[in-house]
């Protein structure tokens, strides 16, 4: 019998069957604190330094050489302004700051303070968890990666010493961004396979450092002292990438970072070879890894 | 969230396996190493929230969870252990952060691990701090609401930070919290998307008296309300309160469960003490000494005596009588080892 003046306001704890937003919300929520997290935002003034530095200091050269064009007459600002493929150069170094830095304070830090096991007790797996603490990575080293070689050839294109006509835009842009992912992408790998097996940011840190330095300095000693062939710096961690940016941007000048006797799509090849390798690192460390917080 | 009258908790539908009973011994009850298990499948209940079967753990060389059986329906149970027992680690794997050695564990029935809607029915407070402190109390709990799939986030916490008693409004980072404000975080984001399956590992650590009542009030009435609220705590006075269903675990095993009180019933191996104050302590005692069942007897001073009995039911049942028989005038009997504490005691062999 029912009694239409009836009415219950609250049946006490009911578990939620309501409608969820699926994993994509989840994991976007991971990558912003991530992004948050890297570029020290909402953090004490201390962890803001080196990631808005790094970022700072990527845009410095753009600013001044578009000050030089500025200042220079036309055809001459189009002879001594440096092209893209140099700019990387420096960007090269500064993602060492960024995956040495940077990387291991957004996945050490979730593993050490516990937030990892919280993370995977959502649904949540490791393997989400990864793909957006990886994109979020990516999208942080973007900002030094490409924005200001961007932000360069607009310029460059407003002082009419940039990309002839917009096909030679788009080209040139879409050489930038290739650029770009190779750098972040490689590098932003690089520092979450070292983080992956070490809590400790420093330690992180320092093999970060080590491995590249090392990297370098063990390679360019074999071709230049020892006389071993080219192909022996597809070992240096920072000539790699920046061979293939070389060929990204068909750079064939004596400052261009080429590796001899490494076809186009050797080069490609070799980094697709390397991030294969650090993603099985982080695959296998995080595998193993146990949530024991 | 409200206390509507619910129907009382459902008492566990699995009887401890006859491998995890008490083991006669010498002096101190030592839980002993289970027989091997039989082959035959654990019966299992219709309403079964969590299905843990033959769960081991080890980390290299070192035994965290040796092969434990156990099924849990709704309501509160508590996991009691001393340090190193494996209670957080076995807490870990129903939660599906941790894959178990060996063995499986079931919640609905399904992988923990394998079944992301299951994690989403899942709500754990973990031992450790797991929060970020540059957070404030509502944006880490509505983080939680995100992580699983929850729409109207904001609202929601406010709800549950209502329930823990922290003000949502609260703007301060969670790293200016107390210890008990940061465990009452805890709390609310594990209860953001009313979990069925609640795992609490040490939730009343570091809350005032106020709020372990409180807090204690609260598992109760989730208990109540038909979920299955898993609580770990050394806390063991705080525990009673919560119910009287209990798994203790100690060196990695599954000693005990059921309710305490049956649990203690079952230690026949251990005598019951009692201490019964009366007009004439020592007359008492010599009456009672003629009489059978009487393991021993410490006269503590002209009214109180302690008896050790291994038929505390029959003990009680007759004292009166003997008392009156022998004209001494009965003041107090009281059990002084059948609490949690006694039995928790005896379990883990301390």
């Amino acid at each position: 019998m029912s009694n239409a003046s009836a009415e219950i306001f609250d049946r006490g704890y009911r578990a939620y069957e309501g409608p969820r937003t699926g994993i994509g919300t989840a994991m976007r929520s991971v990558g912003v604190s991530t992004v948050q997290r890297a570029l020290g935002l909402r953090r004490k003034f201390r962890f803001k330094i080196v990631p808005l530095l790094t970022v700072a200091v990527a845009y410095l050269p753009a600013i001044g050489f578009l000050a030089v064009a500025i200042l220079l007459p036309t055809d001459l600002a189009g002879q001594v302004v440096p092209e893209y493929a140099g700019y990387f150069g420096l960007i090269n170094i500064l993602m060492v700051l960024l995956a040495a830095f940077v990387v291991p304070e957004v996945m050490g830090s979730d593993r050490k303070t516990g937030m990892f096991g919280l993370y995977l007790a959502s649904p949540l797996t490791r393997w989400h968890y990864l793909i957006s603490k990886f994109v979020a990575i990516i999208m942080v080293m973007s900002l030094v990666t490409m924005l200001p070689v961007i932000f360069q050839m607009v310029g460059y294109s407003f002082l009419e010493i940039g990309p002839d006509g917009f096909v030679e835009i788009l080209k040139t842009l879409g050489r930038i961004i290739a650029s770009g992912f190779i750098l972040s992408i490689f590098f932003g790998l690089f520092g979450m396979a070292a983080s992956t097996f070490t809590d400790r940011q420093l330690f992180a840190s320092a093999a970060i450092v080590i491995l590249i330095v090392a990297s370098e300095a063990f390679t360019s000693t074999l071709v230049d002292q020892a006389n071993a062939p080219d192909w022996i710096r597809i070992f240096g961690l920072l000539t790699m990438p920046a061979n293939l940016i070389a060929r990204v941007f068909d750079e064939t000048g004596v400052d261009a970072v080429r590796i001899d006797g490494l076809s186009d799509l050797g080069s490609l090849g070799v980094w697709l070879g390397f991030c294969g390798a650090f993603v099985g690192l982080i695959t296998f460390g995080y595998r193993r890894l146990e949530v024991t917080k | 969230m409200t206390n509507v009258p619910t129907p009382p908790p459902i008492p566990s539908p699995i009887p401890p396996p006859p491998a995890q009973r008490a083991t006669p011994t010498t002096k101190e009850y030592v839980p002993q190493p289970p027989p091997p298990r039989p082959s035959a499948p654990r019966q299992r209940a219709e309403n079964e929230v969590l299905a843990v079967t033959n769960l081991s753990k080890w980390f290299g060389d070192v035994v965290a969870v040796s092969d434990i059986s156990f099924g849990l329906g709704p309501g509160v149970t508590a996991l009691l252990g001393p340090n190193g027992a494996g209670k957080s680690t076995t807490l870990r794997m129903i939660a599906g952060l941790e894959a178990p050695s060996q063995g499986t564990v079931e919640v609905f029935g399904a992988d923990p691990r394998k079944d992301k809607d299951v994690r989403g029915r899942i709500g754990i407070v973990p031992q450790q701090e797991s929060l970020f402190q540059e957070q404030r109390a509502i944006e880490f709990v509505a983080l939680a609401g995100v992580l699983n799939g929850l729409m109207d986030t904001t609202g929601r916490a406010r709800e549950v930070l209502d329930i823990v008693e922290l003000d949502p409004d609260d703007m301060r980072p969670i790293s200016s919290y107390s210890k008990g404000m940061r465990q009452r975080v805890k709390v609310a984001q594990a209860l953001i998307h009313k979990p069925e399956l609640l795992l609490l590992d040490e939730p009343l650590t570091g809350l005032d008296p106020r709020q372990r009542l409180h807090m204690t009030q609260l598992i109760r009435s989730l208990g109540e309300s038909g979920v299955c609220v898993v609580v770990s705590s050394h806390v063991l006075d705080e525990v009673e309160r919560l119910g009287s269903r209990v798994m203790v675990i100690a060196q990695g095993r599954l000693a005990a469960q059921g309710d305490f009180h049956e649990i203690r019933a079952l230690m026949d191996d251990r005598p019951h003490r009692i201490r019964v104050r009366s007009s004439n302590a020592r007359a008492l005692g010599g009456v009672l000494l003629t009489g059978s069942g009487i393991a021993g007897l410490t006269v503590v001073d002209g009214e109180s005596l302690i008896v050790d009995t291994d038929d505390a039911a029959t003990f009680r049942a007759s004292i009166a009588a003997v008392a009156r028989a022998a004209n001494i005038r009965l003041l107090e009997v009281q059990p002084l080892d059948d609490d949690l504490e006694s039995v928790f005691k005896y379990l883990v062999g301390r």
